[in-house]
């Protein structure tokens, strides 16, 4: 089943153009990776699934429904862990992951959940304010998992944190998956990243240049321990911020 | 880097984050001042020269306050504290910006005394009325950041304590000290070294603003007093202190650093409370608004604990007047409605920024705008009905003539439900 499904995206910033006709479909269950140069579109094209950038041309659909028609319905439905993650400085972690999951329909006892299972259990009434770099990216993305979402957004949420957050955050958003959330989500961490994804993407000057899943990326990942970052480097120049 | 180059950067900046032309606002104010005045001056000289002391009052007092915002409680003060500036090009930068600051409202003041040359001896009178807002102006551009840095010094050199022991003594409380303990030892809470950085500059706002009070009658009618040469003090003294602190100024990346770790450090502990019954009870009337609601309570409580020092203020003054009932009470109305409101004005705007409103996260979230905005004019309106609009209603009714209290309640009422549902 088809969660977001986005159609000839474009999106400019002045004469800039960010995202260039992008189309793309992701289905439930499935943890999808989107890689990509600095200023490739990946953040861009992530606020767009959010709702949080109006496209300059293209659709957008959520589980069916137009984001442009339809943003509040769509908004309920996708949690975006936003980089640097947008917290409520003066709120407490439960409060804020607390607020958002209320927003979302949810109520606070959701958000509890949540913390629990990112292992936040223990920080939940500091002040969001006192977070380290690393927490402040684990209080995102349980603020973006909480409640009734069929898509998350992730952009460089694992940027941070320490190993067993990482191992609980993989774990996490497995489970989310196995519930039918689709995952899309934008990282450098090749190495983190590829144990857990079903598929990578791969975007450059605002175009998709690259999507594989299923038997291609079995034998893509069977490769060796650097396929994937090989595989970015053979299709991708580096040629310097854009 | 020099103080020149270092002021170049601070002004593009200021330029390019500036959404509005850099004297719109002071020409605004000093245009609805002027209407006031005008109005407030076909009743008399005298009746509109109190309404432009009491404007000019609430104006000044407003810049004084900005004063450390200028200064060092600044987002880029952690940055300027790291990087290898002399002292005397961040004071030299910190300056500049006090005296633009100053130089605005010396221009509303100005523009809004305009009125009053219309009147008897109207040339004469617009001068002397002008030169109070120079005198004034000097103290917001120079005296205050002087005294301002002076403060933030004491506080690095670790002075603090022992100025508010001093001052402690001075205003007649009881020293904290047990039988055989030397002061340091005293019992109790330590004395907090931030409350210097508001004590010091607040005092010298306040002697400035009461001398300038005691020189209303001379304003209007220009007889024989000290006024000129109190005047001339205050400027005179504002250079001074302006060049002693710049002699000293070698301190200034030092108050920026431990300044704002302070803040950050205090602002660090909060004060974690769920919403209080009145809060609880305006959410229920809000609906969907209510969500929002009680976020915006919260952390305007937490943000700006100030919003409420100073709305318990302006309650005390409203009883008050309404209490003594004066025999002229608009200076004094105008003075405490005027000064909620233009403060109103100030939460109204920030109930739209960071730390109280997240745009980035608000527009992935499923809340509605109009119940986001429903829910930040509620909160305003709140804290102006009960800090403002009610003990003011109450002092409007003890007058003889409830007229004007009424009248300015209303406007200012108006402007806060303007302000409140502007969008953001």
């Amino acid at each position: 089943m088809v969660i977001a499904q986005i159609d000839e995206l474009t999106i400019h910033y002045g004469k800039r153009v960010a995202v260039d006709g992008l189309s793309l479909a992701l289905d439930a269950g499935e943890i999808a990776l989107m890689l990509g140069p600095n200023g490739a579109g990946k953040s861009t094209t992530l606020s767009a699934l959010a709702g949080a950038i109006v496209p300059t041309h293209g659709t957008i659909s959520i589980a069916g429904q137009d984001v442009a028609k339809a943003p509040r319905a769509v908004r309920a439905k996708v949690g975006f862990a936003d980089q640097p993650p947008a917290l409520y400085e003066f709120f407490t972690v439960a409060e804020h992951v607390g607020f958002v999951a209320q927003a979302r329909g949810a109520d606070a006892a959701a958000g509890d959940a949540a913390l629990d299972e990112l292992g936040l259990a223990k920080i939940k009434h500091r002040p969001c304010r006192e977070l380290s770099f690393g927490m402040r990216q684990r209080v995102g993305l349980a603020a973006a998992l909480v409640g009734p979402v069929e898509l998350v957004l992730l952009d460089e949420t694992l940027n941070g944190l320490d190993p067993h957050a990482v191992r609980a955050a993989r774990a996490t958003l497995r489970a989310a998956a196995d519930r039918g959330a689709a995952i899309l989500m934008s990282t450098h961490l090749l190495g983190v990243a590829e144990r857990m994804c079903d598929r990578i993407l791969m975007m450059d000057k605002g175009k998709l240049v690259a999507d594989r899943r299923g038997a291609e990326l079995d034998a893509l990942l069977r490769e060796g321990p650097s396929a994937v970052e090989d595989f970015y480097v053979s299709l991708i120049k580096d040629e310097g911020p854009t | 880097m020099t103080s020149r180059e270092l002021i170049r950067w601070s002004r593009l900046h200021e330029r390019r984050a500036r959404r509005r032309p850099a004297f719109a606002v002071p020409v605004l104010v000093g245009v609805v001042l002027a209407g006031w005045v005008w109005w407030r001056a076909s009743a008399g000289p005298l009746a509109g020269s109190h309404a432009w002391l009491a404007g000019a009052v609430v104006g000044y007092g407003v810049a004084f306050l900005r004063v450390p915002f200028h200064i060092y409680w600044r987002a880029d003060a952690p940055l300027l504290a790291q990087l290898p500036i002399e002292g005397g090009a961040l004071f030299d930068a910190a300056l500049v910006r006090s005296l633009w600051a100053a130089g605005a409202t010396t221009i509303a003041a100005v523009l809004g005394a305009a009125p009053l040359a219309l009147g008897p001896d109207g040339a004469m009178t617009l001068v002397r009325h002008a030169g109070c807002a120079l005198a004034l102006g000097c103290a917001a551009g120079l005296l205050l950041p002087a005294v301002t840095i002076g403060a933030a010094a004491l506080v690095v050199e670790g002075g603090a304590a022992t100025a508010l022991r001093a001052a402690t003594a001075l205003g007649g409380a009881p020293a904290r000290s047990s039988p055989g303990k030397p002061p340091a030892q005293a019992a109790g809470p330590p004395s907090s070294p931030s409350a210097i950085l508001g004590a010091l500059p607040g005092f010298a706002a306040a002697v400035v603003l009461v001398a300038v009070l005691l020189l209303a009658p001379w304003l209007t009618d220009g007889a024989a007093s000290p006024a000129p040469a109190v005047l001339a003090a205050i400027a005179g003294l504002s250079v001074l202190a302006a060049a002693a602190a710049r002699r000293g100024a070698g301190i200034m990346a030092l108050v920026l650093r431990d300044v704002s770790a302070l803040d950050r450090q205090r602002l660090a502990t909060l004060d974690i409370r769920p919403p209080t019954s009145l809060e609880a009870a305006i959410a229920r009337l809000l609906g969907d608004a209510a969500l929002p609601y009680g976020k915006d309570a919260r952390l305007m409580r937490r943000r700006f604990p100030m919003a409420f020092a100073l709305g318990a203020m302006v309650f005390g003054v409203l009883a008050l007047v309404g209490v003594v009932r004066p025999d002229d009470p608009t200076p004094w109305l105008m003075v405490a409605i005027g000064g909620a409101a233009a403060y109103g004005l100030v939460l109204a705007a920030r109930l739209g920024r960071p730390p109280i409103e997240l745009a980035r996260l608000s527009a992935t979230l499923p809340l509605g705008a109009r119940a986001s905005a429903r829910a930040k004019l509620a909160w305003l309106l709140g804290w102006w009905t009960v800090f403002a609009a009610a003990p003011a209603v109450f002092a409007a009714l003890r007058q003889d003539d409830p007229a004007i209290g009424l009248g300015l309640t209303a406007a200012a009422t108006i402007a806060i439900i303007v302000a409140g549902a502007l969008p953001r």
